[in-house]
């Protein structure tokens, strides 16, 4: 067929109505012709007219082969069905729209959580703007196979130029920084990277120019930044932020570059507003504060980056670590303090977490494929329901396929033809899904946004890959709940089926089929509640749980000085300040600080010995605090004292306060530790400081999810930190005031310092990322369960209203023969209860043979898998909904009127 | 009688109609059916089933042009025309034909052997 051929073939598929009644003219006048030639002969018009008709043949097969010629016929038919499809659903709008729901519900939950994971997991980082993605350099050791550590700037230096393996080495880290806006100032993690960092990733700056090589230097004193996209479109997308000066801890920097829209730098799920070079490094540590670690320093002790690289084309990650060998063997020749045991790694990096050492995304995937898990049995449960009222409402449409059979047509056509049906409710159901889907991710992440202490910034647009999914999942859904049904009508008993009215005996056989499908549906349901209410009872157990420690008329509020850009001195003098401030302020029955605050996402560590003893370091957390810490937030002191108002000053005071959970791993049970010496040791075992015990506390949890740790305190004037949280003890009553007495008080003692939080301990432990993660994860399941619920429930009554319709011929006769409304009722009833208690008890079986698996697989530690409460509330519920679901149609059985229902058809 | 249809069948019908058009010019659905059976000696007995498809077919490929026009007898009807495309197939058929025969006919021709 020639291409002009195809061209007017395809358009014909469009046209054809067009072309046919054209074509109906045109044959009428052939016709016409004809027999004007015959009567010409002289034969009569009527005998010329039958004639011609027999002449010419059937008028019919010459349309039907015109028409095959004009089109595609196999693509006509299809049409066809589609028109159909279409004229049948637009008939019944009650049962479309339903399905629609139910169908786009579930089609919706599982591409809503696949946005998400494609999102973080599976998007190509930053648009796909590298082919390869970079991979990591991690410092091993090859003496302990676990221990990493991050990278010194001068290693950084030396691996970049002296290794043939990477194409880019870039190296990276980060600084807790204060950006100044309008007499504001917020809290922002800054990013250090090397010169090469933009490069690297192919991204170019949309104004200005990425770092210079000299700017690197740690010892340049460069006071230059990048800027993120989303950072120049809050300043309006002004065309001279480029040159304009930003304040960075207090300190006037200049930005010399916009980053590109689509760049989130290295990590898919976090989002960077300012980077900086290696040399503004010391600009942004406060000055003379003893011990305060800058990640990127000519001193190779300080070791603080994290390195990452494209390979070399056609390198494989093996093949790159093997060449690194020699170089990490002339590193410890060279450098043996350091480098003595250094082992050069090289791993794909996790998207989901970034350190020292080399992680796999495993966890989070089979954390994603559970959840992805549930949502597909959410949408085979919707499908279940689906199937069960094509069925019933199908029994409607057996005399039109019976016929259709009967004139011809194929199985196949009629099969065909029921699947269009579906599929078109599923392309609007999937078209629907996406729409449902975009919006909830999108509500899911902003919620996770302000809750989150760290910038997020997740894309859930959907792409290909959400649309595949989209459209796979509304093929399989099809297929499940049209093809079942769609084969049983097509099924050719035909005498059967055209007969007007079904026999008596027909009801109970022909219900096995709706029937497991309901039980199966009720199992599936059973399952879901189940293991909603399991994580529903860890949620409630960790929003419920005890810290250790009162949370009422506790208010914390964080103040970190250096964000402003103040020394250690300043600095130290300014907490002082608020401190003394905030003990006078009426209303306060007692107050002071810590680094660490519960419930925070944030923990320090410290490894440590106890005096004489050669066991191993025992590790645990570490908080510098003030004086009357305990007193304020509510703990007793068990043994020994507090530390002294002195204390909080000294620089001199080596002393320490251990909780009872400490005492035990570092001086063994029952022995008192007032007055033990405690050695603070580096990760070598070398020891940093020793200092004496001077009191003991009961250990508390810091984490909502979590056990107790512990822990160990030391004074504030010993440890200098610069950001502290000041606790203060009010009267409960008074805690909304009192918040505003706070701020107020810091203000007055230097308007300078920003507040980064100010809120109560309660709210503090309600907010903490831990306990949100738990709540939206109980959530979400929750949320599965009901849907599974209403789901189920829906399906129940369908079945139940369809097999009462069906024996109504029955259920009059029985009345008409004697049988009380009552006896009616409970007959029915007690056939839906065996499909009910079948469901029941095979879904409560799935679930704990599911949560035994993943219990056994180390995923759900926490949580419960045979609590009895759990699975009675979920048999409850299902018991509940599936006798209500039952007993209304049953009810409307009640009222059937023999005389109508006996009536022939 | 008409004979089953068949591709050779319908190819050859397809030449005639082209011949048709060029020796009779623009005529319409039933002048060009009554005007083979009458070339072919009314051997061939055309209907609407065979000629219409064919007429769809070189109308498709560009071989002739239809449009409507009114007969002698004052009746509208669809005529056909001969379109460039359409002569220039004519002419090359006719050469295949005629070269298509002529070895056949060798094959057919008896006591020769060369």
């Amino acid at each position: 067929m020639s291409p002009r051929a195809w061209w007017l073939r395809t358009i014909g598929l469009f046209t054809g109505r067009r072309h046919g009644a054209r074509f109906d003219a045109e044959l009428e006048s052939h016709l016409q012709l004809h027999i004007e030639e015959q009567v010409a002969r002289g034969i009569a018009p009527e005998e010329a007219r039958r004639q011609a008709l027999i002449a010419l043949g059937g008028v019919q097969a010459a349309r039907e082969a015109y028409r095959d010629r004009g089109g595609f016929p196999s693509i006509d038919s299809l049409l066809q069905d589609i028109r159909f499809a279409a004229r049948m659903l637009r008939k019944s709008p009650g049962f479309t729209l339903t399905a629609v729901l139910i169908l786009g519900l579930g089609i919706g939950a599982n591409t809503a959580v696949f946005s998400i994971i494609n999102a973080v997991m599976l998007r190509p980082l930053n648009g796909g703007s590298l082919e390869r993605p970079l991979v990591g350099l991690y410092s091993g050791d090859h003496t302990r196979p676990d221990r990493y550590r991050a990278f010194s700037y001068p290693e950084y230096v030396d691996i970049r130029e002296r290794s043939n393996v990477f194409t880019h080495l870039i190296a990276e880290s980060s600084m807790r920084t204060g950006i100044t806006e309008a007499g504001q100032t917020r809290r922002i993690d800054a990013q250090l990277v090397s010169s090469n960092f933009f490069a690297a990733q192919n991204a170019p700056m949309v104004a200005g120019r990425a770092f210079l090589p000299r700017e690197e230097d740690p010892l340049a004193d460069a006071a230059v930044a990048v800027v993120s996209y989303a950072f120049w479109r809050r300043h309006g997308l002004a065309s001279t932020l480029v040159g304009q000066p930003i304040v960075l801890n207090g300190r006037q920097f200049t930005v010399v570059g916009i980053a590109p829209e689509w760049f989130q730098g290295t990590m898919p799920v976090m989002s960077a507003d300012v980077w900086v070079p290696f040399g503004a490094a010391r600009l942004l540590a406060p000055a003379d504060q003893r011990g305060f670690f800058v990640p990127a320093s000519m001193d190779r002790s300080a070791q603080g980056l994290l390195l990452a690289g494209s390979l070399q084309p056609g390198l494989s990650v093996t093949d790159a670590e093997a060449r690194l060998q020699p170089l990490a063997r002339a590193f410890a020749t060279a450098y043996p303090e350091f480098n003595a045991t250094q082992q050069l790694v090289v791993r794909e990096r996790s998207r989901t977490a970034r350190g020292t050492r080399p992680r796999t995304d495993t966890e989070s995937l089979a954390g994603a494929g559970l959840v992805m898990a549930i949502a597909s049995l959410v949408l085979f449960v919707a499908c279940l329901n689906l199937a069960n009222m094509l069925l019933a409402r199908s029994g409607a449409r057996r005399q039109e396929i019976a016929v259709r059979l009967a004139l011809g047509c194929s199985r196949a056509r009629i099969v065909r033809q029921l699947l269009v049906e579906g599929l078109m409710l599923s392309a609007v159901a999937g078209a629907a899904a996406l729409l449902f889907s975009w919006l909830g991710a999108r509500q899911f992440v902003e919620t996770m946004r302000g809750l989150s202490e760290i910038a997020i910034a997740v894309d859930v647009s959907p792409d290909v890959r959400v649309v595949v999914v989209v459209v796979a999942a509304a093929v399989v859904s099809t297929l499940i709940f049209s093809l079942g049904p769609a084969w049983r009508l097509s099924r050719p008993q035909l005498t059967a089926a055209m007969k007007p009215s079904s026999s008596l005996a027909d009801g109970a056989r022909r219900a096995w089929l709706p029937g497991t499908m309901v039980a199966a549906q009720i199992a599936v349901s059973v399952t879901l509640l189940v293991w909603a209410g399991a994580f529903v009872r860890v949620g409630a157990r960790a929003a419920a749980a005890d810290p250790g420690f009162p949370l009422e008329g506790r208010l914390i509020a964080q103040v970190d000085p250096r964000l402003v850009g103040y020394d250690a001195t300043r600095g130290r003098a300014a907490m002082r300040s608020v401190l003394a401030r905030l003990r006078e302020t009426p209303g306060v029955v007692d107050a002071s600080f810590a680094s660490i605050v519960p419930f925070g996402a944030e923990s320090e560590g410290r490894a440590m010995r106890a005096d004489g003893s050669k066991a191993a370091p025992v590790f645990s957390r570490n908080v510098v605090i003030g004086s009357r810490y305990f007193s304020t937030v509510g703990l007793p002191i068990i043994a020994g004292r507090d530390f002294s108002a002195s204390e909080e000053v000294r620089t001199d005071a080596a002393v320490a306060i251990v909780d009872d959970r400490l005492a035990n791993r570092l001086f063994g049970p029952n022995t008192n530790p007032v007055g033990r010496i405690v050695h603070l040791v580096d990760p070598e075992g070398g020891v940093d400081d020793s200092v004496q015990v001077v009191g003991v506390v009961p250990s508390v949890r810091d984490d909502a999810t979590e056990g107790p740790v512990a822990h160990l305190y030391v004074p504030f004037g010993r440890t200098f930190r610069m950001d502290m949280t000041f606790h203060v003890r009010v009267d409960p009553a008074s805690e909304a005031r009192m918040l505003d007495e706070m701020r107020q008080a810091i203000r007055a003692v230097d308007d300078r310092l920003p507040i980064q939080m100010l809120r109560t301990m309660t709210a503090h432990r309600d907010n903490s990322s831990a306990l949100v993660w738990t709540i939206a994860g109980t959530a979400t399941f929750a949320a599965f369960g009901v849907i599974g619920l209403a789901l189920s429930t829906a399906g129940v009554y369908g079945l139940r209203a369809y097999l009462v319709a069906r024996r109504t011929r029955e259920i009059g006769l029985r009345v008409a023969l004697g049988a009380s409304r009552q006896q009616i009722v409970r007959l029915l009833l007690r056939d839906g209860a065996w499909i009910a208690v079948a469901g029941i008890v095979a879904g409560a079986g799935m679930a704990a043979a599911l949560i035994r698996v993943l219990q056994q697989s180390g995923e759900l530690d926490e949580v419960n898998g045979l609590d009895p409460l759990v699975y009675g509330a979920a048999a409850l519920a299902l018991g509940l909904t599936t006798t209500l679901a039952s007993y209304l149609p049953a009810r409307r059985a009640m009222r059937i009127d023999p005389a109508i229902a006996l009536r022939p058809e | 009688m008409g004979r089953k249809t068949s591709d050779v069948w319908q190819g050859t019908l397809a030449l005639m109609v082209l011949k048709t058009l060029d020796t009779m010019g623009p005529l319409h659905g039933f002048g060009i059916a009554r005007r083979i059976e009458q070339t072919s000696g009314d051997r061939l007995s055309v209907n609407y089933g065979t000629i219409y498809p064919a007429l769809l077919k070189l109308e498709q490929e560009g071989f002739i042009a239809g449009d409507w026009g009114v007969s002698e007898t004052n009746r509208k009807a669809r005529y056909y025309k001969l379109t460039r495309t359409g002569r220039k197939r004519l002419e090359n058929a006719a050469a295949e034909w005629a070269e298509a025969t002529d070895i056949v006919g060798r094959f057919f021709a008896t006591g020769d052997r060369s």
